[in-house]
């Protein structure tokens, strides 16, 4: 099945911008980290038994009947850029993107759901939704978990619960991140504090693509970093006590930042002129530059919304921009690429 | 500072007494302290000996166990102890196992509780509950036979060996 056909034709629904605080929390994401017994790990396979257990479990997926509208894609064969796509989508991780192994993907057509084989893990399983929405995240995973676990023999310890190649998950196997947008405490230089005050309730902050990824234009992922001793419902309502408190940082911070409005809204009306203007953009730019007006939308100084900043955030990432921009393109020509899109979005769409 | 009891040695005891909300201030010599109140607690000389032996014991048994470790090896995936320092991914479920003690105090390094208390998985439940009805049905199938109950027996059979496929996943 042709990968575009299914996902791709309009942003994600986890970019669609609805829900409370949404200028703030991105999106909310639950992955669950699941092996089936009697296999080698990933990591510790080679090509033959990795490709063995990806049929095994693809077949076993295929044939459940309420998996039905999902759509299964092997990532071996897949072009690099199509990986790349589905990687910025947030469909798949780096590590799955990156390994050179038979893997594969399924896939919910509105791209709220991925379930990845061969990564890690043997599943990894994960949720994601526009907003705040844990709860809700929480009760469709453990769902779908529950129906995988009818089919598939989870590799399970009376003691250590679930069991997982990287003994930091091990236990409940359940990450729950929340991408947030905090232009006000990075600009406020506050970020250190609040990564020190998470880090006592042992959760973190890394960049947005998760582990070992540098943040763009102040756009984090707050996770967990436990996830053993505590259950599940415990994790979602630690998350949930804790999101709202940052919230408030990043609300107090934007409220001292009006006043002295004058000068957000110069920042603001530059980075502005620049997405309008420029000839080139590189990703950094652009992310800086969006940042700010994502923050001035907020604030009421710049006229934008905020489901066309998201359209534009995605859609500036490389590959993404590529699938605008069918034609190959050198790192220079990504940059002037990433210009003329910007614009375009911004003169069509957007008077300002 | 002098002994606030018998005003003549240098206090060298000090001890807060908290009562009701409010906490009163003592400073004792060594002897009027002795004899004022056992919960007033002296450093122990033998105690930090007791410790530090204890300290130094635990670090010789932990590297001992290091060097025995290193011919550890999992029967399944074939991952040996030192990989797995190396590089701190598990190959297999077995390895839980394999390196138990070095794993479990990873997991309480990392976690408040080496116990899991989450979801259990079903088909884990499912599997541990037909073990124990296997072990049930065998008692009663030796009381079977001792009292010539053969029927009974029989039936009894038939029911481990249906338990005893599903656990191997052929049913």
């Amino acid at each position: 099945m042709e990968l575009y056909n299914i996902i791709a034709q309009t942003p994600p629904i986890w970019l669609k911008g609805y829900g409370n605080d949404v200028d703030i929390v991105m999106c909310s994401r639950i992955r669950l980290a699941r092996n089936i017994e009697g296999f080698l790990f990933p990591g510790r396979a080679n090509q033959e038994e990795n490709a063995k257990t990806l049929e095994y479990i693809s077949c076993r997926m295929q044939n459940v009947q309420d998996l039905q509208d999902y759509c299964y894609f092997s990532l071996k064969t897949m072009p690099e850029k199509d990986l790349y796509v589905l990687f910025e989508r947030h469909l798949i991780s780096k590590e799955h993107l990156k390994s050179s192994m038979p893997r594969g993907v399924f896939l919910k057509k509105d791209e709220s759901v991925s379930i990845m084989i061969n990564e890690e893990d043997h599943l990894r399983i994960q949720v994601m939704h526009s907003g705040l929405h844990i709860q809700e995240l929480w009760e469709e995973i453990n769902a779908l978990d529950d129906l995988l676990d009818e089919h598939l023999p989870y590799c399970f310890h009376e003691k250590y619960g679930y069991l997982t190649a990287c003994p930091s998950n091990t236990g409940t196997g359940l990450r729950i991140s929340v991408m947030l947008h905090l232009p006000a405490l990075s600009l406020s230089k506050q970020m250190s504090n609040i990564q020190q005050e998470l880090s006592k309730y042992h959760f973190c902050l890394r960049g947005l693509y998760g582990e070992g990824t540098i943040p763009l234009g102040d756009f984090f992922q707050l996770s967990n970093q436990k996830s053993l001793g505590l259950k599940e419902t415990q994790m979602v309502a630690q998350i949930q006590s804790l999101i709202p408190q940052v919230i408030n940082y990043e609300k107090n911070a934007r409220e001292k930042m009006l006043k002295n409005s004058q000068d957000i809204l110069k920042k603001c009306r530059a980075s502005q002129k620049a997405l309008c203007s420029e000839k080139s953009l590189s990703l950094h730019e652009l992310m800086q530059h969006l940042s700010l007006i994502r923050l001035g939308s907020a604030l009421d100084l710049v006229p934008l919304p905020l489901e066309t900043a998201n359209f534009l955030f995605l859609f500036s990432l490389s590959a993404n921009l590529g699938r605008i921009v069918p034609v190959p393109m050198e790192d220079e020509d990504e940059d002037k690429f990433r210009a003329q899109v910007c614009k375009k979005i911004f003169n069509t769409k957007e008077k300002i | 500072m002098l002994c606030e009891k018998c005003q003549k040695k240098e206090a060298t005891v000090f001890y807060s007494e908290v009562k009701g909300k409010q906490r009163q201030q003592h400073c004792f010599c060594e002897s009027c302290a002795n004899t004022i109140s056992p919960i007033i607690e002296k450093p122990d000389v033998e105690d930090s000996l007791k410790k530090i032996l204890s300290d130094f014991l635990d670090i010789f048994l932990f590297q001992l166990s290091s060097i025995e470790k290193q011919n550890e090896k999992c029967s399944f995936c074939g991952m040996t102890f030192q990989e797995f320092q190396k590089h701190p991914r598990l190959g297999c479920a077995n390895d839980y196992e394999v390196f138990k003690k070095y794993i479990e105090s990873m997991l309480e390094t990392m976690n408040s509780s080496t116990r899991h208390i989450g979801k259990k998985a079903k088909q884990f439940l499912q599997k541990k509950e037909n073990t124990e009805n296997i072990e049930k049905f065998k008692s009663k199938l030796k009381i079977a036979i001792a009292e010539e109950r053969y029927e009974d027996a029989a039936v009894l059979r038939d029911q481990i060996a249906q338990l005893e496929r599903q656990i191997d996943g052929t049913l």
